[in-house]
C-alpha cells in the first residue's frame, strides 16, 4: 500500500485492508504450497491456518 | 473392550473430552481422552443436539508430534477402529484424520464486529476479512489442508446452518459496502425541464469515426 506521507500512522480499516490482504496472500500460498515469497504477516497467517486446532484441539479456541 | 463403539467401526465421530494423558510412539502420539463421548460427525447436525456414546476413556492417535491441552474440554474430529496393544490385544480407539476449525468463534466475532460502536466501514472491513476467513475453511471443509483435511465445526450449529448464516452474513456485508460506495459517488443534478441527464452543451455525434477520446487515446 503506498502512502503519500510515511510519517502518518496508518488508520484502524487501513491496518484491517493489510491484514485482510495478507490473509489472502497466505490462503493462495497454502493451495499453491509455494511460501518463499510471504511477507511476515502472511507468513503468521500461513502458519496459523496450517497449525489449525492441532488435534484434539481446545474446544474454545481457534488456536 | 468398548463394544458400544463396534458398530461406528470405519466412521467418522467427533470425540468430546479432556485428555489426562499422552504418550508418543514413533511419529505419532497417542492422546488419552478421559468420559469421552462419541458423536457421528452429520452435516445436518449440530453437536450439542446428537446423543453420543460415553466412554470412560478413549485412546486417540494423532498422526504429528502435537501440543495438547490437558484438563481442558477437546474435540476431535476421528474415525473409529481397531488397533492392538503390546500385549497383542485388541480393543477399539479412534485416529485423529483432521484439522478443526471452531466457526461459533468466527460467527461471534462477526456478530460483534457488526455490534461494535466503530465506523461503519471499519466494521465493514473487519468483517470482511472475518468472512474471507471462515469463506475459504468452510470451501475447504473436508479437503486435503497440507496433507490433513480441514473440518469446519460448531457446537450449536450444523455445518449446512453455518453456511447459511456465512452466505447471509456476506449478503449483508455486500449490501453496505455497495451503500457506502454509492453514498460516496457525487449526486446526479437535478434534471431541467427539456434538458437531459449527463449530456452538455456540446453535441454529440454519433460516428463511425474515432471519438476525440479515442484520438486522445492513440496520442
Amino acid at each position: 500500500m503506498s502512502r503519500q506521507n510515511p510519517t502518518k500512522p496508518i488508520t484502524e480499516v487501513e491496518w484491517l485492508l493489510v491484514q485482510n490482504n495478507a490473509k489472502t496472500r497466505a490462503f493462495a500460498a497454502i493451495e499453491s504450497g509455494d511460501d518463499k515469497r510471504l511477507t511476515a504477516l502472511e507468513r503468521a497467517y500461513y502458519v496459523k491456518f496450517l497449525n489449525l486446532a492441532s488435534p484434539p484441539g481446545h474446544l474454545k479456541t481457534n488456536a | 473392550m468398548r463394544e458400544q463403539l463396534r458398530d461406528l467401526e470405519g466412521q467418522l465421530v467427533y470425540v468430546l473430552g479432556r485428555p489426562t494423558g499422552a504418550k508418543t510412539s514413533g511419529e505419532n502420539r497417542d492422546v488419552c481422552i478421559k468420559n469421552a463421548t462419541v458423536v457421528p460427525w452429520d452435516a445436518d447436525a449440530a453437536i450439542v443436539d446428537s446423543e453420543g456414546i460415553k466412554c470412560d476413556h478413549l485412546w486417540i492417535r494423532a498422526h504429528s508430534q502435537t501440543r495438547t491441552s490437558m484438563y481442558q474440554n477437546s474435540i476431535v474430529v476421528s474415525r473409529v477402529g481397531f488397533y492392538t496393544r503390546k500385549d497383542g490385544s485388541l480393543d477399539i480407539g479412534c485416529q485423529s484424520i483432521a484439522r478443526l476449525y471452531n466457526a461459533d468463534i468466527s460467527l461471534s466475532r462477526l456478530n460483534s464486529a457488526m455490534r461494535q460502536r466503530i465506523s461503519q466501514q471499519e466494521a465493514l472491513t473487519r468483517s470482511a476479512g472475518i468472512l474471507l476467513e471462515i469463506d475459504y475453511i468452510l470451501k475447504s471443509h473436508g479437503k486435503m489442508f497440507e496433507g490433513n483435511p480441514v473440518y469446519a465445526y460448531s457446537e450449536y450449529l450444523s455445518i449446512t446452518d453455518i453456511k447459511k448464516q456465512v452466505e447471509q452474513f456476506q449478503k449483508t456485508v455486500n449490501l453496505l459496502q455497495a451503500r457506502i460506495f454509492l453514498d460516496s459517488v457525487p449526486k446526479a443534478s437535478k434534471p431541467e425541464p427539456g434538458s437531459a441527464l449527463f449530456l452538455d452543451r456540446k453535441p454529440v455525434y454519433l460516428s463511425p469515426f474515432a471519438s476525440s477520446v479515442d484520438r486522445l487515446l492513440e496520442g
